[in-house]
């Protein structure tokens, strides 16, 4: 969905919430993935242009929060792993993704990994909780 | 391909640490392939889960275990598009983005 279309996405989807009902938000956010081999950073995706969508989403949820139609209960910051058997099938997988490059110089390095190794995905979660009225 | 997305269910922990998602009923944006329809159903009320892709609501579809398939409906829609009745959900659990 385009960032534009985000907060009108919302509040029609929030309109199916009962009043005191929650919201989970999971999403991937900065810094960008990472690629490591037994815990060493190789290099990081290019991520310029998925970052701007992902984060419209978190923007739209924090608009709606400072309107006083959610309020901001928790969140938390963790890592989570994409795991492969070689640099070639990571090559693979991101080629396939639409808003994620691989940049040339890291490509050729993770060409050359012949054993396993993963990415880095930085994540952040959070709940809202809508407001009752009255 | 050969991946293995989140071995340690690092996403589903901190979704289970984050909401108590017992007895809800949950609107469940961007699915994919129900990985994580699979935890949190056990525990909701019912998911009505959703997802652009047809591919993946179709695998989702597929590998729905017996056990859930009074509760979970997988359909195909745009985070946009999806009609939903006025307050008939608990949760709503965005999935990585819209």
């Amino acid at each position: 969905m385009e960032p534009e279309g985000v907060v009108h996405a919302l509040r029609r989807l929030l309109r199916s919430l009962v009043p005191g009902g929650l919201v989970v938000d999971l999403l991937a956010v900065p810094p960008p993935e990472r690629v490591e081999v037994d815990g060493d950073v190789i290099g990081e995706l290019d991520e310029s242009a998925f970052f701007p969508r992902a984060l419209a989403a978190a923007a739209g949820l924090d608009a709606l929060a400072e309107e006083g139609v959610l309020v901001h209960e928790h969140e938390q910051r963790f890592p989570v792993f994409v795991r492969y058997p070689s640099g070639g099938d990571l090559l693979d997988d991101v080629k396939d993704r639409e808003y994620t490059r691989m940049p040339v110089d890291l490509s050729r390095r993770v060409t050359r990994i012949t054993g396993p190794c993963e990415i880095r995905v930085s994540c952040l979660i959070r709940r809202f909780r809508k407001e009752a009225p009255g | 391909m050969s991946r293995v997305v989140d071995p340690e269910g690092a996403h589903l922990a901190a979704a289970l640490r984050t909401a108590d998602f017992r007895g809800l009923r949950v609107l469940e944006v961007g699915c994919g392939d129900g990985r994580l329809t699979w935890g949190i159903a056990p525990l909701a009320d019912s998911v009505l889960a959703f997802d652009p892709l047809e591919e993946d609501v179709l695998s989702a579809r597929q590998e729905c275990p017996p056990t859930l398939r009074d509760k979970v409906r997988f359909e195909v829609a745009e985070a946009g598009e999806i009609e939903v009745p006025r307050e008939s959900i608990d949760l709503v659990f965005f999935s990585w983005s819209l």
